[in-house]
């Protein structure tokens, strides 16, 4: 178990700032998820932590002590890569025991470790095999056994589960999940997928170009978004924005108005935005906060032309014209919503987001 | 359907067998030669394409009459030293370069492949000039330390594009597990790269096998020449050509080679298509 802390860490190849100024703490056994679009500087994080990238700036503390310059094998760090990087000549057992060979750990004691994270993963029946013989799944669990096996004080994961197939990524994703309950060793990671990101980590580091947009819990990132991107990065499918939506000012209430919709704004957000009143902003609802209405003239109610109908199962994804713009709604799959159709839907109004033009801050 | 057979005639099978008999031709005419008499060869009566009376005279010459087999070993002593000396050279040079990365490694590769470049012609002066001084005129050991000056070029470049095709990660999990590079040299690098290596080898051993000018240029004495310039040199006497004992001679400097590539023939063409199966 450690700390790791970052301090104003930043990476420069030649004139690019891949990463600037990042400054995290992650807490001894947390599991800390960087999420972000490709690009977005999270693996280069990832690897200045592993000691794989040197760092142009700031300082990385692991336990309290300064790493910047420690190399990869004095950081007491396991990594999984997204390639599983298992050593193709070598068996599952040698994969598993490179390692603490290298410790020159006593050989009983080798046999007994690997055995036990061997048998912990699943894989026991595999460990003379190589890496070639055995399946995707088979072979993400040799790479984590890998890690395991060390007793690291932090796990590094750059996704590791992006070369699974869907079923198996949920399952896999689930038992990592489990396993850090057991283990419960600092770990950190990378995904460019944010229902993983959601799923899985205690916190979440939303990256953009290189900087950190948003951290926080899941639940809050999701509720509670900070911009404009991170609203539009969490949360699948993804948020509806509406451009040019003014905010207007009638006895004393505030609405949002744009065309063919006239959303009253909830009292607890007055304060934050009767300076916008007048002005225009940019409003975001998430699909799921559109639910099918039956009252025309109920707060939020606001009447829509069907043009595409995407039944998910739990969910029906359908496409509407409201005014002049397209949204996307999430209803439930009881509705009898038909394509070319009039409906009413309902916004749900103390979830509305909005968001500064310009600096594409949240205003809330 | 019987038209499509009729097209992949055309287009595949004719080509391939035009190219084969253009390509095998010269060994059969080898092997044919090899194999006549004098009274034959020379009779223009006869079909020159088949062997009428099959005659053992010119290997008779080849072997008891000249040192041949004492060229084989020459040739053979000369090949495996200077594959040795350059495919160790080229394997640490191809893996720094590549991984390595420091600075003026990408110019450092550009100027090992100019040295390919400059013709043996050019260089055979200068060389002879450091061969004496080195007193290694009319040794093998000349040959085995100059062959590797175009040898190592070539290696590094093969071993440069396989290293390439072998995964970064491996190595960087390999260092976070605690291995210095030369523990991941050996233990990760080398025997991923086999088929690499392997090719290299081959490819350096026929380039050394088949060598004539740094030979013809630094060997004098007869029992120190290698096949390629024996041959030439003491069987063809002013303007007579003793073309059996030549062909004979041809037909067995030319077996081992054919041998090694038959052997490895599957490393070969995995080394040079850079294929790792993982």
């Amino acid at each position: 178990m450690a700390e790791v802390a970052l301090h104003h860490v930043g990476k420069k190849y030649g004139d690019v700032q891949a990463v600037e100024d990042f400054t995290l703490t992650i807490q001894h056994g947390e599991f800390m998820v960087f999420v972000g679009p490709s690009g977005c500087g999270k693996t280069t994080t990832l690897r200045m932590i592993a000691g794989l990238e040197e760092i142009t700036s700031g300082e990385i503390l692991i336990d309290g002590r300064k790493v910047n310059h420690l190399p990869p094998k004095d950081r007491d760090i396991a990594m999984v890569f997204q390639n599983y990087a298992l050593y193709p000549h070598m068996t599952v057992f040698d994969n598993m025991a490179f390692g603490l060979k290298l410790k020159k750990m006593p050989r009983d004691e080798i046999e007994q470790r690997v055995r036990q994270t061997a048998g912990m993963l699943g894989i026991l029946d595999f460990l003379k095999r190589k890496p070639r013989e055995l399946s995707g799944g088979q072979r993400q669990r040799v790479a984590l056994g890998r890690a395991i096996v060390r007793t690291p004080k932090v796990y590094l994961f750059d996704e590791p589960l992006s070369n699974l197939d869907a079923k198996l990524r949920v399952q896999m994703r689930l038992e990592l999940k489990k396993l850090h309950e057991k283990m419960n060793t600092t770990s950190i990671y990378v995904t460019h997928d944010q229902i993983e990101a959601m799923t899985m980590g205690d916190r979440i580091v939303v990256m953009k170009d290189g900087r950190i947009q948003q951290v926080g819990h899941p639940l809050e990132i999701y509720m509670h978004p900070r911009n404009r991107f991170v609203a539009g990065f969490i949360g699948s499918p993804t948020m509806n924005f509406i451009e040019g939506a003014r905010i207007e000012k009638e006895n004393g209430a505030l609405f949002s108005v744009t065309k063919g919709m006239k959303l009253p704004i909830p009292k607890t957000h007055f304060e934050a935005l009767a300076p916008y009143a007048g002005r225009e902003i940019v409003l975001g609802v998430r699909p799921e906060d559109l639910s099918e209405g039956d009252d025309p003239n109920a707060p939020g109610a606001v009447k829509a032309y069907v043009e595409v109908v995407q039944p998910v199962g739990n969910q029906i994804y359908i496409d509407v014209k409201v005014g002049d713009r397209n949204l996307l709604a999430a209803i439930s799959p009881q509705s009898a919503v038909k394509v070319k159709e009039e409906i009413l839907l309902k916004a749900r109004l103390e979830n509305l987001h909005f968001f500064d033009p310009e600096s594409e801050k949240a205003l809330v | 359907m019987k038209q499509k057979a009729w097209t992949k005639f055309l287009r595949f099978y004719l080509p391939l067998g035009l190219f084969l008999l253009f390509l095998l031709f010269p060994f059969y005419w080898m092997f044919a030669t090899t194999f006549k008499s004098d009274a034959e060869l020379y009779n223009l009566k006869l079909n020159p394409f088949l062997i009428h009376h099959w005659s053992l005279v010119n290997l008779k010459h080849l072997f008891y009459q000249t040192p041949f087999l004492r060229w084989l070993w020459n040739t053979f002593f000369v090949a495996i030293t200077s594959t040795l000396i350059s495919l160790s050279t080229s394997l640490l040079a191809a893996y720094g370069i590549q991984r390595i990365r420091f600075k003026g490694s990408s110019m450092m590769g550009i100027g090992i492949f100019f040295c390919y470049l400059v013709p043996p012609t050019i260089l055979f002066i200068p060389l002879a000039t450091m061969v004496f001084k080195l007193h290694l005129w009319d040794s093998l050991w000349a040959l085995s330390l100059i062959y590797p000056t175009f040898l190592i070029p070539f290696c590094t470049w093969l071993l440069m594009g396989y290293f390439n095709s072998i995964p970064k990660e491996l190595e960087e999990c390999a260092m976070m597990d605690g291995a210095s590079r030369m523990w991941i040299f050996w233990r990760v690098i080398i025997p991923l790269s086999l088929p690499g290596i392997l090719s290299a080898g081959i490819f350096a051993f026929t380039l050394s096998w088949n060598e004539y000018l740094y030979a013809l240029t630094f060997i004098s004495t007869s029992l120190k020449k290698t096949v390629s310039v024996g041959l030439v040199t003491e069987l063809v006497r002013g303007d007579i050509y003793h073309w059996g004992p030549l062909m004979a001679g041809a037909l067995f400097g030319s077996v081992p080679v054919a041998l090694v590539y038959s052997f490895f023939v599957e490393y070969y063409v995995a080394g040079i298509t850079g294929a790792l199966k993982e």
